[in-house]
């Protein structure tokens, strides 16, 4: 019997949750953007190294508009496709500032790691 | 709803836009139209799952898991039945006992008046060193009225009881009614359901209008609940009444027990009691009227009380008493039951505990199930936890099981709670103006139910889905048995269904010795006969007998009763025990030293006739009873009882001693001491009492007591035929034989609550009995494999049987000693507060026990037959 729904993408949103946060709120540092400028814009912007899937971009935008870092609004696009553009609040603005410098410290933590790492191994 | 449907809408789109702008972006890089729509399906992946997943961030799927949980809980438990049931049933009993206790507590104390706004309604009182409960004088209600500023209004209120004739009526019926002062309807806030209350004129210009509402029951019962019924005319104390309106159902009058049939303006006293107008309304003395007021809004109660006491100061000064002799007390109507009543707080007290006592047993007999079953699941938990659920999600789950569990206790405990109040509700004490227990299950009682379902569920569930969800996935998938978690939790059942055993001793010796009391207290002798006596009630006055034809009306009846075949005796007193129909009477005994700051003492009497000591069985054991040459010009003389005798004249012989009544002022003569009997409930502790001859005294109300030689009520109909000869318009009341007003009257409440005790004693036993049984087989279940390694290696079928009856029986006594040990100091504590309870006795402190041990060790059987019969062979192939 089964018990529970499964949800095969929520492991992999948890599992990106912070970096996929951290680059959604990067891309809409310049202006607002709708969720497939997003997607073009990480993976353009990312030498299409990341792809970002829509089943977790989704849900990543709508939680982050429920933690009051981005809001929303419907507009049109230059083709004039009407679509939702999130953009950045001020809340949104410390936490990318704060992620980003966490990110930093990690990946250059990681970084010294890895050198140290071949260094002793050499 | 709607929000969420619109933000479905909204994603809708963001999906189809999102979609529309791949697209484009293909088709400008040269795909077909056909390709790039697929393309851009294909790259976005499962549209529904996304969606799926994006709403999951709304903050909805809360509600809609636990609906999801619900729903798989009421599977789990209809896949087993015996274990749903068994818990379902233990927290009936255990949730209806409180429903019920609730509804007695509810009737007895706790309902407010079905009046607007009940909490700013508050009784006012008089309060001397001698009386908490004074009633006031119609001058002492209008000095409050005009001195309370703080008070929206201010009623007083009295009950009274009359005869009441409806046009086709030959013989009118005797009814209690209530005198309601001007503006009581309006200061109350009660609409009439049909007609009117009484205008201001017709409540304030004495004697003028012969007006009257009647209670909805009356409305309905006498008049058939005729909707035509205003303008009719209905007479009270022979005197036509016009009926101007209809109370409403919810309105029962201003008491718990006593419901009028139906209410006059005060101001018709001087006509439905002729001679007592000016009286009533001039006299400071005659204190006879209930007092409310009602706060205006926003007062507090401090201001209106200072107020009263400015009252009260004034009287005092003008009635020349002492100051501070006499004050005006305002309570609020619960604190008023509250005091004026401490046996009742005592027994809702007491059911309160009892009932908390019985769900206490039943939350821990679920709480067992519930673990047992944990262990059982430990699998399909483990296989969940591994697979990836989350504690929490699980946790919730068995929670959701837990509150269906009690919602449907809670269900089948209302059913229970409304056998019982239907029950009690039809208990009345038998007169013909009627005391009734005004049991229910309202709103009131379902709230209280919702709410002891949901403390039920935190005892019962929380702990035990805390425990399932703490198991570690590995070693459970591992082995069938978990050999350290499974002691502790078997550690932890122990020590449950062991508490359980001790709550259900003390519930036992509690109530046994309410049992016990009770059970002394009904073949207690009342000191009165109750056998081959038939009673009946007079009150002349009612049709506007003055006092000498009032005398000669009683000396012609009882002649000729007297002449009646089949009589032995006849007397004629006041009133008969157990009959709060006389109060006390203030008196001065001789020579008694007075305690300070009291002026008098109260005593309750009595007025008899010269027969009335040999008819009544009540022996004399000093001088002579009333005889009939005391009469209205002799001396007055008395005879009191042997407790009035030891108290007031300590050490002396109180024959030749007098006692002054202080309101009349006369002094009185001791002429006989008689046997001290019981007079208002068979519980209390011996109480003076005094007997005046009936002759000398105003004679209005009166009870005819016939000795027989057959069965009493065969006797009813020469009765009846000697008054209609005598004057067919005497009305007659409460005819019926004294034995089973006794039996119904004196008994009954005493029986009810006997029964409710009882009741509660057993369900909590055999609740206990029940947690035993559970958990001795659920633990041969267990040891199935470790029992049939014992046989194998040469343990008997006997040795197993001791062993398994050991394990239950240590359980069994050492829960008893526990509970032994608990209810010693809890009975000290009980007793203070009732004192009909007397001392736990012998009986019960040997006999419950043993009785209980007994029934563990049955309990315990079963599973110890089903150890003993294990097959080694088959035991050890297991798994």
């Amino acid at each position: 019997m089964p018990i529970f729904r499964k949800k095969p993408y929520r492991n992999r949103i948890e599992l990106l949750q912070g970096t996929l946060d951290l680059l959604i709120l990067r891309t809409l540092k310049w202006g607002s953007q709708h969720g497939y400028a997003i997607t073009q814009a990480i993976r353009s912007g990312s030498g299409d190294v990341l792809q970002v899937e829509t089943g977790s971009l989704y849900p990543a935008l709508h939680r982050l508009e429920k933690q009051g870092w981005v809001e929303s609004e419907w507009k049109l696009t230059e083709h004039n496709q009407r679509a939702k553009f999130y953009r950045l609040t001020a809340a949104g603005r410390k936490q990318l500032a704060a992620e980003q410098a966490q990110w930093e410290r990690m990946s250059e933590a990681i970084g010294r790691l890895l050198r140290g790492g071949a260094e002793e191994s050499a | 709803m709607n929000w969420r449907n619109r933000k479905d809408e909204e994603l809708d789109e963001e999906i189809r836009a999102h979609l529309a702008m791949a697209e484009r972006d293909r088709r400008e890089r040269g795909e077909s139209p056909r390709e790039a729509a697929a393309n851009a399906r294909r790259e976005f992946g499962n549209e529904a799952l996304v969606k799926e997943v994006t709403r999951e961030m709304w903050g909805w799927v809360r509600a809609e898991r636990w609906a999801q949980d619900l729903g798989y809980g009421l599977r789990v438990l209809r896949a087993q039945p015996v274990f749903a049931l068994t818990a379902v049933l233990s927290l009936a009993i255990g949730i209806g006992a409180n429903i019920a206790a609730f509804s007695i507590a509810d009737a007895m104390l706790l309902r407010p008046l079905a009046v607007r706004d009940p909490a700013k309604l508050m009784a006012v009182h008089g309060v001397t060193p001698l009386d908490g409960f004074e009633r006031i004088s119609y001058a002492g209600f209008r000095e409050i009225r005009e001195g309370c500023r703080s008070c929206e209004g201010v009623v007083a209120h009295r009950m009274f009881r009359f005869s009441v004739a409806r046009p086709q009526d030959p013989v009118p019926q005797v009814r209690m009614g209530m005198q309601v002062s001007d503006g009581f309807f309006e200061v109350l806030g009660i609409q009439p359901r049909i007609g009117r209350g009484f205008s201001a004129d017709e409540s304030t210009v004495p004697g003028r209008d012969p007006v009257v509402v009647l209670s909805y029951s009356y409305w309905q019962q006498e008049m058939g609940g005729d909707p035509a019924v205003l303008g009719r005319t209905v007479r009270l104390n022979g005197i036509p009444f016009s009926v101007v309106g209809v109370m409403p159902e919810e309105f029962t009058g201003m008491d718990a027990f006593l419901r009028p049939a139906m209410y006059v303006p005060m101001t018709m006293t001087s006509r439905l009691f002729p001679g007592r107008g000016a009286e009533f309304f001039e006299s400071r003395e005659l204190r006879d009227l209930l007092v409310k007021a009602r706060l205006k809004p926003g007062v507090g109660r401090e201001r209106a009380q200072a107020e009263l006491r400015a009252v009260a100061a004034a009287q005092a000064e003008r009635d020349r008493v002492g100051s501070g002799r006499r004050t005006l007390q305002l309570r609020t109507e619960l604190e008023s039951r509250l005091e004026e009543a401490p046996a009742n707080k005592a027994l809702v007290a007491m059911l309160g505990l009892l009932s908390a006592l019985v769900l206490c047993v039943a939350c821990a007999n679920v709480a067992g199930l519930l673990l047992a079953r944990a262990q059982a699941r430990q699998r399909e938990i483990a296989v969940r936890l591994a697979i990836g659920a989350g504690r929490a999600r699980l946790f919730q789950q068995l929670v959701a099981e837990s509150l269906l569990l009690g919602a449907a206790g809670g269900l089948a405990g209302c059913g229970l709670a409304y056998g019982a109040v239907r029950w009690l509700a039809a208990i009345q004490i038998p007169t013909d103006t009627p005391i009734v227990l005004g049991t229910r299950l309202d709103e009131r009682a379902l709230v209280f139910a919702g709410l002891v379902c949901l403390v039920a569920v935190v005892a019962f569930g929380l702990v035990p889905a805390w425990r399932t969800v703490q198991g570690q996935p590995g070693s459970a998938l591992q082995s069938r048995e978990v050999a350290e978690g499974g002691r502790l939790r078997l550690r932890g059942r122990n020590l449950l269904v062991g508490a359980q055993v001790a709550v259900s001793l003390v519930l036992l010796v509690i109530s046994g010795a309410m049992v016990d009391a009770f059970g002394k207290m009904m073949v207690a002798d009342p000191g009165i006969r109750t056998d081959h006596v038939m009673m009946m009630e007079f009150d002349p006055s009612l049709v506007q007998y003055d006092g000498a034809r009032t005398v000669a009306f009683y000396r012609q009846l009882k002649d000729r009763v007297a002449g009646l075949a089949g009589v032995r005796g006849v007397t004629m007193a006041r009133g008969i025990p157990f009959r709060p129909n006389f109060t006390d009477e203030p008196l001065i005994p001789e020579g008694y030293d007075l305690p300070k700051e009291q002026p008098y003492v109260k005593v309750a009497g009595n007025m008899v006739d010269e027969d009335y000591f040999r008819v009544m069985k009540t022996p004399l054991v000093a001088g002579r009873g009333i005889e009939r040459s005391d009469v209205r010009d002799g001396a007055m003389v008395a005879v009191v009882n042997e407790e009035f005798a030891r108290r007031y004249w300590p050490g002396g012989r109180a024959v030749g001693r007098r006692f002054r009544l202080v309101e009349s002022g006369q002094w009185v003569e001791v002429v006989g001491v008689a046997r001290t009997a019981k007079y208002l409930s068979l519980m209390e502790a011996p109480t003076p009492y005094f007997y005046l001859s009936l002759a000398q005294v105003t004679q209005n109300r009166v009870t005819l007591l016939v000795e027989t030689e057959g069965p009493p009520q065969n006797i009813t109909s020469a009765l009846l035929a000697a008054v209609r000869d005598l004057d067919p318009n005497q009305p007659v009341y409460n005819v019926r034989p004294l034995d089973s007003f006794y039996a119904q009257g004196v008994l009954g409440l005493a029986r009810v609550v006997l029964q409710m005790v009882s009741a509660m004693g057993i369900a909590g036993m055999l609740l206990a009995l029940v947690g035993l049984y559970g958990l001795v087989s659920y633990s041969v279940s267990r040891r199935t494999r470790e029992i049939g390694i014992r046989m194998a290696v040469g343990a008997g079928r006997a040795t197993v049987l001791r062993m398994v009856l050991r394990q239950g029986l240590v359980l069994g006594v050492s829960g008893a000693a526990f509970g032994l040990l608990a209810s010693v100091p809890l009975f000290r504590v009980l007793r203070a507060g009732f004192s009909g309870l007397g001392i736990l006795s012998a009986w019960t402190l040997i006999a419950v026990p043993l009785l209980l041990a007994a029934l563990t060790a049955a309990a315990c059987l079963p599973p110890a037959r089903r150890a003993s019969r294990i097959d080694p062979t088959q035991a050890l192939r297991f798994d």
